[in-house]
Protein backbone atom coordinates (compact mmCIF):
# COMPACT_ATOMS: atom_id res chain seq x y z
CA UNK A 1 0.00 0.00 0.00
CA UNK A 2 1.33 3.62 -0.43
CA UNK A 3 1.63 7.06 1.31
CA UNK A 4 -1.47 8.20 1.41
CA UNK A 5 -3.47 5.48 3.00
CA UNK A 6 -0.61 4.83 5.47
CA UNK A 7 -0.48 7.89 6.67
CA UNK A 8 -4.53 8.03 6.90
CA UNK A 9 -4.76 5.29 8.67
CA UNK A 10 -1.77 6.12 10.91
CA UNK A 11 -4.12 9.74 11.11
CA UNK A 12 -1.07 11.79 9.88
CA UNK A 13 -2.40 14.54 8.15
CA UNK A 14 -2.00 14.67 4.31
CA UNK A 15 -2.31 16.99 1.13
CA UNK A 16 -2.92 15.93 -1.88
CA UNK A 17 -3.42 17.71 -5.54
CA UNK A 18 -4.96 17.33 -8.87
CA UNK A 19 -3.49 16.90 -11.84
CA UNK A 20 -4.85 17.80 -14.70
CA UNK A 21 -4.09 14.97 -17.68
CA UNK A 22 -2.42 16.91 -20.76
CA UNK A 23 -4.89 17.57 -23.33
CA UNK A 24 -2.82 16.25 -25.62
CA UNK A 25 0.16 13.54 -26.02
CA UNK A 26 2.68 16.10 -24.79
CA UNK A 27 3.78 14.40 -21.42
CA UNK A 28 6.43 17.62 -20.67
CA UNK A 29 3.90 19.81 -18.79
CA UNK A 30 2.74 16.91 -16.70
CA UNK A 31 5.90 15.94 -15.33
CA UNK A 32 7.11 19.06 -15.00
CA UNK A 33 4.21 20.08 -12.49
CA UNK A 34 4.48 16.50 -10.99
CA UNK A 35 8.05 17.59 -10.14
CA UNK A 36 7.47 21.33 -8.76
CA UNK A 37 5.08 19.90 -6.41
CA UNK A 38 6.48 16.17 -5.51
CA UNK A 39 8.09 17.32 -2.21
CA UNK A 40 4.13 19.31 -1.23
CA UNK A 41 2.00 16.73 -1.60
CA UNK A 42 1.56 13.33 -0.57
CA UNK A 43 -0.64 11.75 -3.28
CA UNK A 44 -1.53 13.59 -6.63
CA UNK A 45 -4.98 12.44 -8.44
CA UNK A 46 -5.24 12.23 -11.99
CA UNK A 47 -9.04 13.28 -13.39
CA UNK A 48 -10.65 10.86 -15.65
CA UNK A 49 -12.01 13.56 -18.56
CA UNK A 50 -13.61 15.70 -16.26
CA UNK A 51 -16.73 17.23 -17.45
CA UNK A 52 -16.79 15.10 -20.59
CA UNK A 53 -13.73 16.63 -22.03
CA UNK A 54 -11.41 14.52 -23.87
CA UNK A 55 -7.68 14.12 -22.05
CA UNK A 56 -4.95 11.94 -21.63
CA UNK A 57 -6.56 8.72 -19.83
CA UNK A 58 -6.33 8.83 -15.68
CA UNK A 59 -4.26 5.69 -15.65
CA UNK A 60 -1.73 6.70 -17.89
CA UNK A 61 -1.40 9.96 -16.24
CA UNK A 62 -1.07 8.33 -12.87
CA UNK A 63 1.81 6.48 -14.43
CA UNK A 64 3.79 9.43 -15.62
CA UNK A 65 3.20 10.50 -11.71
CA UNK A 66 4.44 7.53 -10.26
CA UNK A 67 7.44 7.33 -12.50
CA UNK A 68 8.51 11.15 -11.53
CA UNK A 69 7.52 9.21 -7.71
CA UNK A 70 4.50 11.30 -6.92
CA UNK A 71 2.20 8.61 -5.40
CA UNK A 72 -1.05 8.89 -7.92
CA UNK A 73 -4.48 8.66 -7.36
CA UNK A 74 -6.42 6.72 -10.39
CA UNK A 75 -9.80 8.34 -10.71
CA UNK A 76 -12.73 6.46 -12.50
CA UNK A 77 -15.62 8.19 -13.75
CA UNK A 78 -18.62 6.07 -13.86
CA UNK A 79 -20.22 8.76 -17.33
CA UNK A 80 -17.09 7.10 -19.30
CA UNK A 81 -16.89 3.11 -18.22
CA UNK A 82 -18.96 0.11 -17.66
CA UNK A 83 -18.84 -2.26 -15.07
CA UNK A 84 -15.96 -4.37 -17.14
CA UNK A 85 -13.82 -1.79 -18.45
CA UNK A 86 -14.19 -0.39 -14.52
CA UNK A 87 -12.87 -3.54 -13.23
CA UNK A 88 -10.20 -3.96 -16.16
CA UNK A 89 -9.13 -0.22 -15.18
CA UNK A 90 -7.92 -1.74 -11.68
CA UNK A 91 -6.20 -4.34 -12.62
CA UNK A 92 -4.28 -2.22 -15.02
CA UNK A 93 -3.49 0.34 -11.96
CA UNK A 94 -2.14 -2.93 -10.19
CA UNK A 95 0.17 -3.60 -12.97
CA UNK A 96 1.27 0.06 -13.10
CA UNK A 97 1.82 0.59 -9.30
CA UNK A 98 -1.22 3.04 -8.50
CA UNK A 99 -2.23 2.33 -4.84
CA UNK A 100 -4.91 4.57 -4.47
CA UNK A 101 -8.60 5.13 -6.55
CA UNK A 102 -11.35 7.86 -6.75
CA UNK A 103 -14.61 6.00 -8.03
CA UNK A 104 -16.89 9.46 -8.89
CA UNK A 105 -20.06 9.10 -10.80
CA UNK A 106 -18.80 11.78 -13.35
CA UNK A 107 -19.62 15.36 -15.03
CA UNK A 108 -22.61 14.59 -17.43
CA UNK A 109 -21.57 15.19 -20.97
CA UNK A 110 -24.07 17.33 -21.70
CA UNK A 111 -22.10 19.85 -19.30
CA UNK A 112 -18.98 18.98 -22.12
CA UNK A 113 -17.83 19.86 -25.15
CA UNK A 114 -18.37 16.74 -26.29
CA UNK A 115 -22.36 16.39 -25.96
CA UNK A 116 -23.63 14.37 -28.21
CA UNK A 117 -21.38 11.22 -26.87
CA UNK A 118 -23.42 8.78 -24.95
CA UNK A 119 -23.14 8.68 -21.16
CA UNK A 120 -22.46 5.23 -19.84
CA UNK A 121 -23.55 5.00 -15.99
CA UNK A 122 -23.82 0.84 -16.04
CA UNK A 123 -23.31 1.29 -12.35
CA UNK A 124 -23.34 4.30 -9.68
CA UNK A 125 -20.73 5.21 -7.66
CA UNK A 126 -21.91 3.85 -5.08
CA UNK A 127 -22.47 0.33 -6.95
CA UNK A 128 -18.78 1.14 -8.75
CA UNK A 129 -17.17 0.78 -5.26
CA UNK A 130 -18.65 -1.82 -4.05
CA UNK A 131 -17.79 -3.67 -7.31
CA UNK A 132 -14.09 -2.75 -6.16
CA UNK A 133 -14.38 -4.30 -2.96
CA UNK A 134 -15.45 -7.67 -4.40
CA UNK A 135 -12.59 -7.49 -6.89
CA UNK A 136 -10.38 -6.59 -3.46
CA UNK A 137 -11.66 -9.88 -2.03
CA UNK A 138 -10.94 -11.97 -4.91
CA UNK A 139 -13.73 -12.11 -7.06
CA UNK A 140 -14.59 -9.81 -10.64
CA UNK A 141 -18.28 -9.05 -11.00
CA UNK A 142 -18.89 -12.17 -12.75
CA UNK A 143 -18.19 -14.49 -9.72
CA UNK A 144 -15.16 -15.36 -10.99
CA UNK A 145 -12.19 -15.52 -8.87
CA UNK A 146 -9.08 -13.22 -9.14
CA UNK A 147 -5.78 -15.01 -8.07
CA UNK A 148 -4.62 -12.69 -6.49
CA UNK A 149 -7.15 -10.12 -6.29
CA UNK A 150 -5.63 -6.33 -6.54
CA UNK A 151 -5.08 -4.14 -3.83
CA UNK A 152 -6.24 -0.60 -4.18
CA UNK A 153 -6.93 2.06 -1.60
CA UNK A 154 -10.46 3.46 -2.74
CA UNK A 155 -11.88 6.90 -2.41
CA UNK A 156 -15.14 8.08 -2.48
CA UNK A 157 -16.51 12.23 -3.30
CA UNK A 158 -19.07 14.10 -1.23
CA UNK A 159 -20.33 17.59 -1.77
CA UNK A 160 -20.87 19.66 1.31
CA UNK A 161 -23.59 21.79 -0.88
CA UNK A 162 -25.39 19.60 -1.55
CA UNK A 163 -28.81 19.77 -0.61
CA UNK A 164 -30.80 17.78 0.87
CA UNK A 165 -27.49 17.32 2.79
CA UNK A 166 -29.39 14.87 5.05
CA UNK A 167 -29.22 12.85 1.95
CA UNK A 168 -25.74 13.43 0.84
CA UNK A 169 -24.89 12.33 4.08
CA UNK A 170 -26.61 9.15 3.64
CA UNK A 171 -24.56 8.92 1.01
CA UNK A 172 -21.44 9.08 2.04
CA UNK A 173 -22.44 6.49 4.74
CA UNK A 174 -23.16 3.98 1.67
CA UNK A 175 -19.43 4.96 -0.23
CA UNK A 176 -18.07 4.01 3.15
CA UNK A 177 -20.17 0.91 4.05
CA UNK A 178 -19.46 -0.14 0.43
CA UNK A 179 -15.40 0.28 0.80
CA UNK A 180 -14.51 3.63 0.84
CA UNK A 181 -11.98 4.53 2.87
CA UNK A 182 -11.36 8.09 2.60
CA UNK A 183 -14.19 11.07 1.01
CA UNK A 184 -12.87 14.19 -1.23
CA UNK A 185 -14.93 16.65 -1.15
CA UNK A 186 -16.16 19.02 -3.49
CA UNK A 187 -14.38 22.40 -3.30
CA UNK A 188 -15.10 24.84 0.15
CA UNK A 189 -15.74 27.96 0.36
CA UNK A 190 -18.17 27.84 3.63
CA UNK A 191 -16.33 25.65 6.25
CA UNK A 192 -19.36 26.18 8.56
CA UNK A 193 -21.32 24.04 5.85
CA UNK A 194 -18.97 21.42 5.26
CA UNK A 195 -18.91 20.98 9.15
CA UNK A 196 -22.36 20.50 8.93
CA UNK A 197 -22.20 17.68 6.81
CA UNK A 198 -19.12 16.30 8.64
CA UNK A 199 -21.64 16.48 11.47
CA UNK A 200 -24.49 14.34 10.08
CA UNK A 201 -22.59 11.46 8.77
CA UNK A 202 -22.04 8.87 11.33
CA UNK A 203 -19.48 6.67 10.25
CA UNK A 204 -15.87 6.80 10.92
CA UNK A 205 -13.91 7.90 7.55
CA UNK A 206 -10.90 10.18 6.37
CA UNK A 207 -12.16 13.26 4.83
CA UNK A 208 -10.17 15.64 2.97
CA UNK A 209 -11.50 18.66 2.17
CA UNK A 210 -11.30 20.14 -1.61
CA UNK A 211 -9.80 23.67 -1.71
CA UNK A 212 -9.42 25.72 -5.10
CA UNK A 213 -7.60 28.80 -5.78
CA UNK A 214 -9.20 31.34 -8.01
CA UNK A 215 -7.88 33.50 -10.39
CA UNK A 216 -10.11 36.30 -10.92
CA UNK A 217 -13.52 37.44 -9.93
CA UNK A 218 -14.54 36.39 -13.54
CA UNK A 219 -13.48 32.89 -13.01
CA UNK A 220 -15.44 32.58 -9.97
CA UNK A 221 -18.58 33.84 -12.17
CA UNK A 222 -17.62 31.25 -14.71
CA UNK A 223 -17.59 28.35 -12.08
CA UNK A 224 -20.33 29.65 -10.32
CA UNK A 225 -22.77 29.44 -14.23
CA UNK A 226 -21.01 26.32 -15.57
CA UNK A 227 -20.02 23.70 -12.97
CA UNK A 228 -22.52 22.67 -11.19
CA UNK A 229 -21.96 21.72 -7.20
CA UNK A 230 -19.85 24.61 -6.44
CA UNK A 231 -20.97 27.54 -5.27
CA UNK A 232 -18.26 30.97 -4.45
CA UNK A 233 -20.06 33.13 -2.17
CA UNK A 234 -20.28 36.47 -3.25
CA UNK A 235 -18.21 38.01 -0.57
CA UNK A 236 -14.76 36.20 -2.18
CA UNK A 237 -16.14 37.67 -5.52
CA UNK A 238 -16.00 40.75 -3.95
CA UNK A 239 -12.43 40.49 -2.73
CA UNK A 240 -11.35 39.20 -5.71
CA UNK A 241 -13.06 42.05 -7.63
CA UNK A 242 -11.09 44.55 -5.03
CA UNK A 243 -7.71 43.11 -4.85
CA UNK A 244 -5.05 44.86 -7.56
CA UNK A 245 -3.10 41.18 -7.96
CA UNK A 246 -6.57 39.02 -8.05
CA UNK A 247 -4.72 35.79 -8.71
CA UNK A 248 -2.61 36.23 -5.37
CA UNK A 249 -5.51 37.14 -3.47
CA UNK A 250 -6.72 34.00 -4.86
CA UNK A 251 -4.01 32.25 -3.16
CA UNK A 252 -4.79 34.29 -0.35
CA UNK A 253 -8.22 33.16 0.09
CA UNK A 254 -7.56 29.36 -0.11
CA UNK A 255 -4.29 29.66 2.31
CA UNK A 256 -7.46 31.00 4.73
CA UNK A 257 -9.77 28.43 4.46
CA UNK A 258 -6.38 25.71 4.62
CA UNK A 259 -5.73 26.92 7.97
CA UNK A 260 -9.42 27.29 9.40
CA UNK A 261 -9.67 23.42 7.65
CA UNK A 262 -6.84 22.02 9.46
CA UNK A 263 -7.94 22.79 13.19
CA UNK A 264 -11.27 21.02 12.51
CA UNK A 265 -10.70 17.36 14.15
CA UNK A 266 -12.45 15.00 11.79
CA UNK A 267 -10.07 16.74 9.13
CA UNK A 268 -7.68 14.35 7.71
CA UNK A 269 -6.43 16.36 5.10
CA UNK A 270 -6.37 19.02 2.16
CA UNK A 271 -7.23 18.21 -1.58
CA UNK A 272 -6.20 21.37 -3.54
CA UNK A 273 -8.23 21.23 -6.64
CA UNK A 274 -6.95 23.89 -9.51
CA UNK A 275 -7.72 24.88 -13.07
CA UNK A 276 -4.80 23.81 -14.58
CA UNK A 277 -2.68 26.27 -11.96
CA UNK A 278 -0.79 23.48 -10.44
CA UNK A 279 1.42 26.24 -10.04
CA UNK A 280 -0.75 28.02 -7.26
CA UNK A 281 -0.24 24.69 -5.18
CA UNK A 282 3.10 24.91 -3.43
CA UNK A 283 2.13 28.69 -2.53
CA UNK A 284 -0.83 27.16 -0.97
CA UNK A 285 0.52 24.68 1.28
CA UNK A 286 3.57 26.85 2.21
CA UNK A 287 1.15 29.79 3.34
CA UNK A 288 -1.00 27.52 5.37
CA UNK A 289 1.94 25.82 7.06
CA UNK A 290 0.50 22.45 5.71
CA UNK A 291 4.30 21.46 5.42
CA UNK B 1 -47.83 6.42 -24.01
CA UNK B 2 -45.35 7.13 -26.86
CA UNK B 3 -45.02 10.56 -27.31
CA UNK B 4 -43.68 11.64 -30.80
CA UNK B 5 -42.65 15.17 -32.32
CA UNK B 6 -43.26 15.57 -36.10
CA UNK B 7 -40.33 15.76 -38.46
CA UNK B 8 -39.19 18.86 -40.06
CA UNK B 9 -41.67 18.96 -43.30
CA UNK B 10 -38.30 20.06 -45.37
CA UNK B 11 -36.63 17.06 -44.41
CA UNK B 12 -40.06 14.99 -45.20
CA UNK B 13 -39.93 17.02 -48.87
CA UNK B 14 -36.60 15.90 -48.75
CA UNK B 15 -37.39 12.01 -48.22
CA UNK B 16 -40.28 12.40 -50.85
CA UNK B 17 -38.13 13.81 -53.61
CA UNK B 18 -38.46 10.78 -55.79
CA UNK B 19 -41.72 10.12 -55.07
CA UNK B 20 -44.93 11.32 -56.96
CA UNK B 21 -47.67 9.78 -55.49
CA UNK B 22 -47.91 9.09 -51.71
CA UNK B 23 -50.50 7.90 -48.86
CA UNK B 24 -50.44 9.48 -45.15
CA UNK B 25 -51.46 7.30 -42.37
CA UNK B 26 -51.91 8.61 -39.04
CA UNK B 27 -52.73 7.05 -35.39
CA UNK B 28 -55.18 7.81 -33.48
CA UNK B 29 -54.25 6.55 -29.79
CA UNK B 30 -50.48 7.86 -28.96
CA UNK B 31 -49.83 10.29 -31.93
CA UNK B 32 -52.98 11.41 -32.28
CA UNK B 33 -52.64 12.27 -28.13
CA UNK B 34 -48.99 14.25 -29.17
CA UNK B 35 -50.61 16.19 -31.98
CA UNK B 36 -48.26 14.62 -35.09
CA UNK B 37 -50.79 11.77 -36.38
CA UNK B 38 -54.54 12.52 -35.74
CA UNK B 39 -56.86 13.47 -38.34
CA UNK B 40 -56.21 17.24 -38.10
CA UNK B 41 -52.35 16.54 -38.50
CA UNK B 42 -52.84 13.78 -41.62
CA UNK B 43 -55.25 16.05 -43.37
CA UNK B 44 -52.76 19.18 -42.79
CA UNK B 45 -49.75 17.12 -44.07
CA UNK B 46 -52.01 16.23 -47.13
CA UNK B 47 -52.15 19.57 -47.96
CA UNK B 48 -49.12 21.14 -47.24
CA UNK B 49 -47.60 17.52 -49.70
CA UNK B 50 -50.38 18.50 -52.86
CA UNK B 51 -48.81 22.34 -52.22
CA UNK B 52 -45.44 20.60 -52.99
CA UNK B 53 -47.07 18.74 -56.48
CA UNK B 54 -47.35 15.40 -54.63
CA UNK B 55 -50.72 13.42 -55.42
CA UNK B 56 -52.35 11.66 -51.83
CA UNK B 57 -53.71 8.63 -52.85
CA UNK B 58 -55.16 7.87 -49.48
CA UNK B 59 -55.60 9.49 -45.72
CA UNK B 60 -56.28 7.07 -43.31
CA UNK B 61 -55.90 7.80 -39.54
CA UNK B 62 -56.43 4.30 -37.83
CA UNK B 63 -57.98 4.01 -34.47
CA UNK B 64 -57.42 1.12 -32.83
CA UNK B 65 -53.23 1.93 -32.58
CA UNK B 66 -51.32 0.62 -35.72
CA UNK B 67 -49.53 -1.12 -33.39
CA UNK B 68 -52.22 -3.35 -32.21
CA UNK B 69 -52.56 -5.82 -35.38
CA UNK B 70 -55.10 -7.83 -33.47
CA UNK B 71 -57.46 -4.54 -34.99
CA UNK B 72 -55.35 -2.59 -37.12
CA UNK B 73 -54.52 -4.82 -39.42
CA UNK B 74 -58.27 -4.57 -41.47
CA UNK B 75 -57.33 -0.51 -41.47
CA UNK B 76 -54.07 -1.26 -43.20
CA UNK B 77 -55.18 -2.89 -45.47
CA UNK B 78 -56.84 -0.20 -46.67
CA UNK B 79 -53.66 1.41 -48.05
CA UNK B 80 -52.80 0.88 -51.71
CA UNK B 81 -51.44 -2.58 -52.33
CA UNK B 82 -47.88 -0.72 -53.18
CA UNK B 83 -45.94 1.98 -53.46
CA UNK B 84 -45.02 5.09 -50.88
CA UNK B 85 -46.63 5.74 -47.17
CA UNK B 86 -45.87 8.76 -45.46
CA UNK B 87 -46.39 7.04 -41.68
CA UNK B 88 -47.88 10.06 -39.07
CA UNK B 89 -47.07 7.54 -35.81
CA UNK B 90 -44.22 6.32 -33.52
CA UNK B 91 -41.73 4.09 -34.84
CA UNK B 92 -43.21 1.07 -33.63
CA UNK B 93 -46.34 1.90 -35.53
CA UNK B 94 -44.22 2.42 -38.89
CA UNK B 95 -43.10 -0.79 -38.88
CA UNK B 96 -46.34 -2.72 -38.05
CA UNK B 97 -47.02 -1.91 -41.24
CA UNK B 98 -44.67 -3.49 -43.19
CA UNK B 99 -45.88 -6.34 -41.04
CA UNK B 100 -48.75 -6.22 -42.71
CA UNK B 101 -47.88 -5.44 -45.98
CA UNK B 102 -44.37 -5.49 -47.03
CA UNK B 103 -44.87 -4.21 -50.68
CA UNK B 104 -45.29 -0.76 -48.72
CA UNK B 105 -42.43 2.18 -48.89
CA UNK B 106 -42.41 3.10 -45.25
CA UNK B 107 -41.65 7.26 -44.39
CA UNK B 108 -41.66 8.49 -41.48
CA UNK B 109 -43.41 11.58 -40.77
CA UNK B 110 -42.20 11.74 -36.84
CA UNK B 111 -39.61 11.26 -34.77
CA UNK B 112 -40.39 8.97 -31.29
CA UNK B 113 -39.02 10.57 -28.31
CA UNK B 114 -40.19 8.89 -25.11
CA UNK B 115 -42.64 7.17 -23.35
CA UNK B 116 -44.84 9.27 -21.51
CA UNK B 117 -47.44 11.05 -20.38
CA UNK B 118 -49.36 13.79 -21.67
CA UNK B 119 -50.41 16.11 -18.30
CA UNK B 120 -52.82 18.08 -20.60
CA UNK B 121 -53.17 18.91 -24.59
CA UNK B 122 -49.21 20.24 -25.51
CA UNK B 123 -47.46 18.86 -22.45
CA UNK B 124 -45.44 15.62 -22.39
CA UNK B 125 -43.57 13.99 -19.89
CA UNK B 126 -40.72 11.37 -19.87
CA UNK B 127 -41.71 8.77 -17.28
CA UNK B 128 -40.20 5.53 -17.87
CA UNK B 129 -37.25 3.92 -20.18
CA UNK B 130 -38.57 0.26 -20.17
CA UNK B 131 -35.48 -0.94 -18.27
CA UNK B 132 -37.06 -4.64 -17.82
CA UNK B 133 -37.28 -4.62 -14.16
CA UNK B 134 -39.17 -2.01 -12.44
CA UNK B 135 -38.53 -0.56 -8.89
CA UNK B 136 -40.63 2.57 -8.34
CA UNK B 137 -41.83 0.54 -5.25
CA UNK B 138 -37.99 1.15 -3.90
CA UNK B 139 -38.45 4.85 -5.12
CA UNK B 140 -41.80 6.12 -3.87
CA UNK B 141 -43.48 5.67 -7.14
CA UNK B 142 -40.94 8.27 -8.54
CA UNK B 143 -38.76 6.48 -11.47
CA UNK B 144 -35.14 7.52 -11.01
CA UNK B 145 -33.94 5.52 -14.17
CA UNK B 146 -35.57 7.59 -16.31
CA UNK B 147 -35.61 10.95 -14.84
CA UNK B 148 -31.84 11.34 -13.39
CA UNK B 149 -29.47 11.90 -16.32
CA UNK B 150 -27.06 9.71 -14.77
CA UNK B 151 -29.23 6.36 -13.55
CA UNK B 152 -27.85 7.33 -10.47
CA UNK B 153 -29.72 4.57 -8.45
CA UNK B 154 -28.64 5.41 -4.54
CA UNK B 155 -28.64 9.34 -4.81
CA UNK B 156 -28.48 12.08 -5.59
CA UNK B 157 -25.35 12.69 -6.79
CA UNK B 158 -23.25 15.98 -5.79
CA UNK B 159 -24.61 17.67 -8.38
CA UNK B 160 -28.11 18.10 -6.77
CA UNK B 161 -28.07 21.95 -5.08
CA UNK B 162 -31.52 23.03 -3.80
CA UNK B 163 -33.04 20.15 -5.18
CA UNK B 164 -31.89 21.15 -8.48
CA UNK B 165 -30.13 18.70 -10.93
CA UNK B 166 -26.85 19.62 -11.99
CA UNK B 167 -27.38 18.93 -15.59
CA UNK B 168 -29.48 22.13 -15.64
CA UNK B 169 -26.16 24.33 -16.01
CA UNK B 170 -26.02 22.71 -19.26
CA UNK B 171 -26.63 25.14 -22.54
CA UNK B 172 -28.39 22.40 -23.72
CA UNK B 173 -30.97 22.40 -21.29
CA UNK B 174 -33.74 25.37 -21.32
CA UNK B 175 -35.68 25.02 -18.34
CA UNK B 176 -33.89 24.16 -14.42
CA UNK B 177 -34.68 20.16 -13.68
CA UNK B 178 -35.35 19.40 -10.87
CA UNK B 179 -33.29 16.23 -8.98
CA UNK B 180 -35.67 13.38 -9.16
CA UNK B 181 -34.02 12.07 -5.92
CA UNK B 182 -34.80 15.44 -4.54
CA UNK B 183 -38.59 14.47 -5.32
CA UNK B 184 -38.26 10.86 -4.25
CA UNK B 185 -37.03 12.15 -0.84
CA UNK B 186 -39.65 14.41 -0.45
CA UNK B 187 -41.89 12.01 -1.50
CA UNK B 188 -41.01 9.48 1.15
CA UNK B 189 -40.84 11.79 3.53
CA UNK B 190 -44.59 11.93 3.07
CA UNK B 191 -45.53 8.41 3.00
CA UNK B 192 -43.62 7.93 6.09
CA UNK B 193 -40.88 5.26 3.76
CA UNK B 194 -37.65 7.05 4.39
CA UNK B 195 -36.00 4.17 5.59
CA UNK B 196 -36.18 2.63 2.08
CA UNK B 197 -32.93 5.06 1.31
CA UNK B 198 -30.82 2.91 4.09
CA UNK B 199 -30.64 0.32 1.47
CA UNK B 200 -27.73 0.39 -1.58
CA UNK B 201 -29.41 -1.09 -4.67
CA UNK B 202 -27.30 -2.80 -6.34
CA UNK B 203 -26.48 -2.66 -10.12
CA UNK B 204 -28.93 -3.41 -12.99
CA UNK B 205 -29.34 -6.61 -15.21
CA UNK B 206 -29.19 -4.62 -18.43
CA UNK B 207 -29.49 -8.06 -20.11
CA UNK B 208 -32.88 -7.91 -21.11
CA UNK B 209 -32.04 -4.44 -22.98
CA UNK B 210 -28.94 -5.31 -24.57
CA UNK B 211 -30.24 -8.26 -26.50
CA UNK B 212 -32.12 -7.16 -29.40
CA UNK B 213 -34.89 -6.75 -30.61
CA UNK B 214 -37.18 -8.02 -27.84
CA UNK B 215 -40.06 -10.14 -27.84
CA UNK B 216 -42.31 -12.16 -25.73
CA UNK B 217 -44.35 -14.93 -26.95
CA UNK B 218 -46.79 -16.73 -24.71
CA UNK B 219 -47.75 -20.22 -25.14
CA UNK B 220 -51.46 -20.90 -25.13
CA UNK B 221 -51.15 -22.26 -21.89
CA UNK B 222 -49.84 -18.91 -20.66
CA UNK B 223 -52.52 -16.78 -23.04
CA UNK B 224 -54.69 -19.22 -20.39
CA UNK B 225 -53.69 -18.40 -17.63
CA UNK B 226 -53.32 -15.00 -17.98
CA UNK B 227 -56.96 -14.72 -19.06
CA UNK B 228 -58.14 -13.10 -22.47
S1 LIG C 1 -38.06 1.39 -12.95
FE1 LIG C 1 -38.50 3.14 -14.25
S2 LIG C 1 -37.72 2.56 -16.27
FE2 LIG C 1 -37.93 0.69 -15.09
S3 LIG C 1 -39.96 -0.07 -15.63
FE3 LIG C 1 -40.16 1.13 -13.74
S4 LIG C 1 -40.71 3.18 -14.43
FE4 LIG C 1 -39.92 2.09 -16.21
S1 LIG D 1 -28.53 16.01 -9.50
FE1 LIG D 1 -29.98 14.32 -9.12
S2 LIG D 1 -31.03 13.94 -11.06
FE2 LIG D 1 -29.23 15.20 -11.49
S3 LIG D 1 -27.65 13.73 -12.05
FE3 LIG D 1 -27.42 14.09 -9.85
S4 LIG D 1 -28.68 12.53 -8.87
FE4 LIG D 1 -29.27 12.56 -11.02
Amino acid sequence: MGRLSEKLENNEFVVTAEITPPKGIDIGRTRNVAMQLKEYIDAANATDNQRGIVRMSSMATCHILAEVGVEPIMQIACTHRNRIAIQSCVLGAHALNIPNLLIVTGDHVLLGDNPEAKAVYDVDSIQAIQLVKHMCDGYDSAGNELHPPPRIYVGATANPLADPLELQALRVEKKVEAGAKFIQTQVVFDVSQLIELLDLVEVPVHWLAGIMPLRSAKSARFINKRIPGIEVPDHIITRLEGAKKPAEEGVQIAIELCQELKNIKKISGIHIMTIAWEESVPLIIQGANLR
Amino acid sequence: MIITEPKPFEDILEMLADVDEVSIIGCGRCAAASLTGGEKQVLQMADKLRAHGKTIVAEIVSDPAICYLPRSKEVIERLPKNGAVLVLACGAGAQSILEVNPELLIFPGTNSRFLGMTAQVGEYHEKCTLCGDCLLHLTGGICPLTRCPKNVLNGPCGDCVDGKCGISSSPFIKEEIDCVWALIYDRLKKIGKTEILSQTLPSRNWAAKTYKPQSIELSEEEIKQRGR
